[in-house]
């Protein structure tokens, strides 16, 4: 029962996710023609006069003879297959570039993703063991100066610590290997990580807290139960529910908007690739990374619902066992 | 079992940095560390849009002259140049010179490339406009029929890169990409090219100007100039080329290499059709209240003021220095003199003054300094000037755009790698230039200025030049389009272990990391 209705619920998220990929494509499809200049001038880099054999090419490479539906479905039919056409700026193909710089973004957002999570959730769970303690105290505080610290002020921050008076790690670049890249992101991911952590802690910490007061937490520990039972089977659990909502958007945010420290580092990310497409007007690479970004964003959220399935039997039994 | 993770995690971490730390910091005069601001997807210049291509490319392809540091033209890959009418130039090439495959460069190999960088879809085709055809005669000469004389000719082959035909052929449309690289004949051949990264070449042992001093070069793609200021200051780079001289300064703790005044300069604009600039009374009390010697104090004494639109160093390599130097000592100028720049503003119709605004582009610190000096000079004859700070995409479309909201600029103009005097009249002078999009941002248009602007550029006898070109300046002093502000400089920032003497900023078209050696 559980099984089937799992599955049942997956599919029509999957359902979902598709028919909301096609509305996205659309739009970004219609860009070419939002914009403002011809489609011609814009997919020759805006440039004002093109020549009447260029002009020949662009129409022939693009379809633009054909009717606009028409041209959509080729347009769909080469993303399928991962083939966005060439950038403007570099005459690349456009799917070329977003390989390269997936890897340091996933990575880098990965990273980030990991310091929050474990360090958010481990120091919102000792404060809310240890309410009104000093150690409380002093967590809640420094969350206080992480929330208002802003990324690229953290990331400057790191490299003049870490780089300049203490060298420990590199000043810029995204390595090579699993051990390098690690190395060399270190610094990037804590200053990406560093306002989220504060914000999960708080969010951990007021979760906790409501969790720990209820009836039945009193309860399993009136009934003798070890303190990690408790804290593991009763109330991490149901704290979780709230963490993972979020911790998509977190992911998120680290994969895509990480432009200020990408630039601080000197990474070759989605985040400035996406900056300098829109400002160079190169509209086939904005398309491609709008649309990579629509993908990370679903399936992202789409991880979320599905692990919040698994820690919430309510999402599961579609409000049954309530 | 979270915190075993977290801790294994740091371990690994700091035992990685404490090895790769040491790594780097082991002085090694074999490798030389670059670190440019920018990235480059190709290394075939011609397709290339990148600001760093040149600086990347000049590494490992080379050309057939070069402008010496004297701003003499010198032969590189070419032995001669001979040049038997207005129209005809032929280069004879060095012998024995061979690409990185072992075959030898032939004439044939240097017209593909010069036909290469000539056709249409090529960045570098404007450079090309005046020529009919470029064509192997023999083994080694390479002929270049111009369609009618060219006095700017000469300096194209000092940009067009010498490919390997062969291998050009071979790849079309994915050579100089990633995986493909290109086949040349400089001190340093191509190794690897990520364009999200850098590039990594290797010596060219067989090279024929000598044995090249590093073993390897790698140039590592940084953001903006604060990066690479942070990653020099870490260690992590030997040289950068830094465009903004004090910030860089100040957080690399570095005091930067500079090449001296180059004929670039930082030109003030006022829009001849646009009041109350387009009065002839206001532009020259204007001429006459700029204080250079104030902005040069603001700037810190690091730049030279400049009072011609064509800058002296222009004729470097034209004419013989003395003849140079008589025409500029006979120019006429606008001394500082506030009497006459007030008495000037009186016989205009805004005896009283008026207000007006600047914009300096975000990217450049030095200019909104500038700025801030020059707004204090005007004030004081009663032109009240707002200086502010704009993005460098909207600047750059006020400069261009439709210009009636914005009627003055202040504009560096890097003369690049075209040091002839006709460059500057060329971009700001040409009536043809005065539109939307064009580079005479001045709006100013003279059909008398229009003849000389192509006149000069069609001569090539220096004694006339000489004389078309001071008319040119006698018709720029009358009607101040422009008033020329100070010499711009480039600067190279160099890490303890190396030097480089006679650093000029011509160095991006030539191998230039040849000229940087290790500290004895």
């Amino acid at each position: 029962m559980s099984v089937r209705s799992t599955a049942f619920l997956l599919f029509k998220r999957l359902v979902a996710a598709c028919l909301l990929l096609a509305v996205i494509s659309l739009a970004v499809f219609s860009l070419v023609y939002l914009s403002p200049g011809s489609a011609e001038q814009i997919l020759a880099g805006g440039k004002g006069s093109i020549p009447p054999e260029q002009l020949q090419r662009l129409r022939a490479e693009h379809h633009l003879d054909e009717p606009l539906l028409t041209q959509y479905w080729i347009w769909v039919k080469d993303a399928v297959t991962l083939d966005f056409g060439q950038s403007i700026q570099t005459a690349l193909p456009v799917t070329d570039e977003l390989g390269a710089r997936l890897r340091v973004s996933l990575f880098l957002g990965g990273y980030a993703f990991v310091l929050t999570t474990v360090a958010g959730v481990l120091l919102g769970l000792f404060a809310a063991l240890r309410r009104n303690s000093i150690l409380d105290r002093a967590i809640v505080a420094s969350t206080l100066v992480g929330l208002s610290a802003p990324a690229f002020a953290t990331a400057l921050l790191l490299l003049y610590a870490f780089a300049i008076l203490v060298p420990v790690f590199p000043a810029f670049g995204q390595g090579t290997d699993f051990l390098d890249t690690l190395w060399h992101l270190t610094l990037p991911a804590l200053a990406l990580a560093t306002s989220s952590t504060a914000f999960l802690v708080k969010h951990t910490r007021t979760a906790m807290l409501g969790v720990l007061d209820q009836d039945h937490v009193v309860f399993a520990r009136a009934r003798g139960l070890s303190i990690t039972t408790v804290l593991f089977r009763y109330v991490g659990r149901n704290a979780l529910i709230p963490i993972t909502t979020i911790s998509a958007l977190t992911f998120i945010q680290f994969v895509v908007g990480a432009v200020l420290v990408e630039v601080a580092f000197s990474l070759q990310g989605i985040g400035s690739l996406l900056v300098q497409a829109v400002a160079a007007k190169d509209v086939p690479m904005v398309q491609g990374v709008v649309m990579l970004v629509a993908v990370i964003v679903i399936a992202a959220n789409l991880v979320a619902d599905l692990f919040s399935m698994a820690v919430d039997p309510r999402v599961r039994l579609g409000g049954r066992a309530a | 079992m979270s915190l075993r993770m977290i801790t294994a995690c740091l371990a690994l971490t700091s035992a990685c940095s404490v090895s790769c730390a040491n790594n780097a910091s082991q002085a090694d005069t074999d490798v030389l560390t670059v670190g440019l601001t920018g990235t480059v997807s190709t290394l075939d210049d011609t397709a290339s849009t990148s600001s760093v291509g040149f600086t990347v490319t000049s590494l490992g392809v080379e050309r057939l002259m070069r402008v010496a540091p004297d701003g003499k033209l010198e032969p590189h890959l070419a032995k001669s140049v001979a040049h038997p009418d207005a129209t005809t130039y032929l280069y004879t090439l060095r012998p024995g010179i061979t690409f990185w495959d072992g075959s030898a460069l032939t004439a044939d190999d240097v017209a593909f490339s010069m036909n290469h960088a000539r056709r249409a879809k090529s960045q570098l085709a404007s450079f090309f406009a005046s020529v009919r055809d470029i064509t192997a005669d023999d083994g080694d000469t390479v002929r270049v029929t111009l369609k009618h004389p060219d006095a700017s000719w000469k300096y194209t082959p000092t940009l067009a890169p010498v490919f390997q035909k062969a291998f050009a052929e071979k790849h079309g449309d994915s050579h100089g990409k990633p995986g493909v690289l290109v086949m040349g004949t400089g001190p340093w051949k191509f190794a690897d090219l990520a364009a999200t990264r850098g590039v990594e070449l290797v010596r060219n042992d067989d090279y024929w100007n000598g044995r090249p001093a590093f073993g390897q070069i790698k140039i590592e793609f940084l953001a903006d100039d604060t990066s690479a200021a942070f990653a020099f200051r870490a260690g992590e780079i030997d040289v950068a080329f830094p465009a903004d001289a004090r910030s860089y300064e100040s957080i690399s703790g570095t005091k930067l290499v500079s090449s001296g005044p180059t004929c670039s300069s930082m030109v003030m604009s006022m829009n001849t059709k646009l009041e109350p600039w387009s009065d002839i009374h206001v532009r020259r009390a204007v001429a006459h209240a700029v204080d250079r010697e104030g902005i040069v104090k603001a700037l810190g004494d690091d730049v030279t003021p400049t009072s011609q639109l064509i800058p002296r160093p222009m004729w470097d390599g034209a004419v013989p220095a003395a003849e140079a130097d008589k025409l500029y000592e006979s120019l006429p100028t606008y001394e500082y003199d506030l009497d006459k720049a007030r008495s000037e503003l009186a016989r205009s119709a805004y005896p009283g003054g008026f207000s007006a605004t600047i914009n300096t582009s975000s990217n450049l610190t030095e200019t909104s300094i500038a700025n801030q000096a020059l707004a204090a000079s005007l004030a004081k004859i009663g032109i009240r000037i707002a200086v502010k700070r704009v993005p460098n995409s909207q600047w750059l479309k006020q400069l261009y755009g439709p210009r009636a909201d914005i009627p003055v600029f202040t504009m560096p103009i890097g003369c690049g790698t075209v040091p002839d005097p006709s460059f500057y009249p060329g971009i700001l002078l040409d009536s043809a230039a005065a539109t939307e999009g064009g580079t005479n941002v001045a709006d100013y248009t003279k059909p008398e200025v229009d003849r000389l602007v192509r006149v000069g550029l069609r001569t090539d006898t220096p004694e006339k030049r000489l004389s078309i070109y001071r008319d040119l300046l006698h018709q720029v002093s009358e009607d101040v389009p422009y008033v020329p502000l100070y010499s711009l400089e480039g600067y190279v920032a160099l890490s303890e272990q190396f030097v480089w003497p006679g650093f000029d900023e011509m160095y991006s078209v030539q191998p230039w990391a040849l000229s940087i050696k290790a500290k004895a």
